[in-house]
């Protein structure tokens, strides 16, 4: 009966042995693949919607060539659409400092600060926005929305401290998380102060 | 233990059921569909789901419930999430 035993065992660890052993080739296939093979499974896996994916091949992308925008923005949005909002975040803030469509970015980040509840920020990602392009509509009827729901919150951490106490929290919370990026730690830092200068002057006015 | 008790309670329960619920809303939408009509639509129906979540939350407050209050305030949150989340899935520029 004991030797039964050892035979099961023996073959449940060789099944094990087996599913690793393919799964250990699959990765380093996976990371033998060329640059050319990388952008084309990068490319059919974003445009399916499989985000999963995409960001796997973009970051095995950004690894050889850090230098490209476009492998930022489009994790960025990779991110954003599995509700990785803060490192969505700091990937379309490398892109626009790479000047990969930084209009573009800025506005997807102003999208993505008013899902963490911070619209101050969202306002200055819309704004910088504009900035960069002047005919953007979008961004203006934004920046209206985000000022008509800042009044609507006012209001309502006024009328209940509970409400103010939880968005308060939330805010923070993603602020830390935000900071915590490690990926784009100075840009995150410049893009602080520079909302510094800019709510001091915004808002006196 | 008074107002103050139960608020700090609610916070501490609501803000974890959010961050638990932030995770798993994003997949709900996609089943919905993402075509913008429809992330349109959800962004005003949730809107307006929150708007009535908080009206509730508020009216049980002032009848000294914040039990109750806490738990509406939970949904009016949770419902502007969605919104927002809707929202993004609308309007961000994508390729």
């Amino acid at each position: 009966m004991n030797k039964l035993y050892l035979i099961f065992l023996i073959f449940g660890l060789s099944c094990v042995n087996q599913k690793e052993a393919k799964e250990e080739d699959e990765r380093f296939n996976q990371s033998n693949n060329t640059k050319e093979e990388l952008v084309k499974l990068a490319k059919s896996s974003y445009e399916s919607d499989d985000f999963g994916e995409a960001i796997n091949y973009f970051t095995q992308l950004i690894n050889l060539d850090s230098s490209k925008g476009e492998y930022y923005y489009k994790r960025g949005f990779s991110f954003a659409s599995i509700d990785s909002t803060e490192s969505s975040i700091a990937d379309y803030l490398i892109a626009a400092k790479l000047d990969y469509r930084p209009d573009d970015a800025y506005f997807n980040m102003g999208l993505n600060f008013r899902v963490i509840w911070d619209y101050p920020l969202a306002i200055y990602c819309f704004h910088r926005s504009l900035q960069l392009d002047p005919e953007a509509t979008d961004a203006i009827q934004e920046i209206a929305e985000c000022k008509r729901k800042q009044k609507e919150r006012t209001i309502r951490r006024s009328e209940s401290p509970m409400y103010k106490e939880m968005s308060d929290s939330i805010k923070f919370e993603h602020r830390k998380r935000l900071e915590s990026q490690e990926i784009a730690k100075e840009e995150i830092k410049k893009f602080f102060e520079e909302y510094d200068q800019w709510a001091k002057v915004f808002y006196e006015k | 233990m008074g107002y103050a008790g139960v608020a700090f309670g609610a916070l501490k329960w609501g803000v974890s059921l959010y961050f638990q619920w932030e995770t798993t809303s994003i997949e709900l939408l996609y089943e919905i569909g993402t075509s913008d009509k429809m992330m349109n639509d959800v962004y005003i129906n949730s809107m307006k789901e929150a708007r009535d979540y908080y009206k509730m939350a508020i009216s049980y407050q002032r009848a000294g419930n914040y039990k109750a209050s806490e738990r509406w305030m939970e949904r009016a949150i949770k419902a502007e999430g969605t919104a927002e989340k809707a929202n993004r899935i609308f309007k961000q520029k994508n390729r």
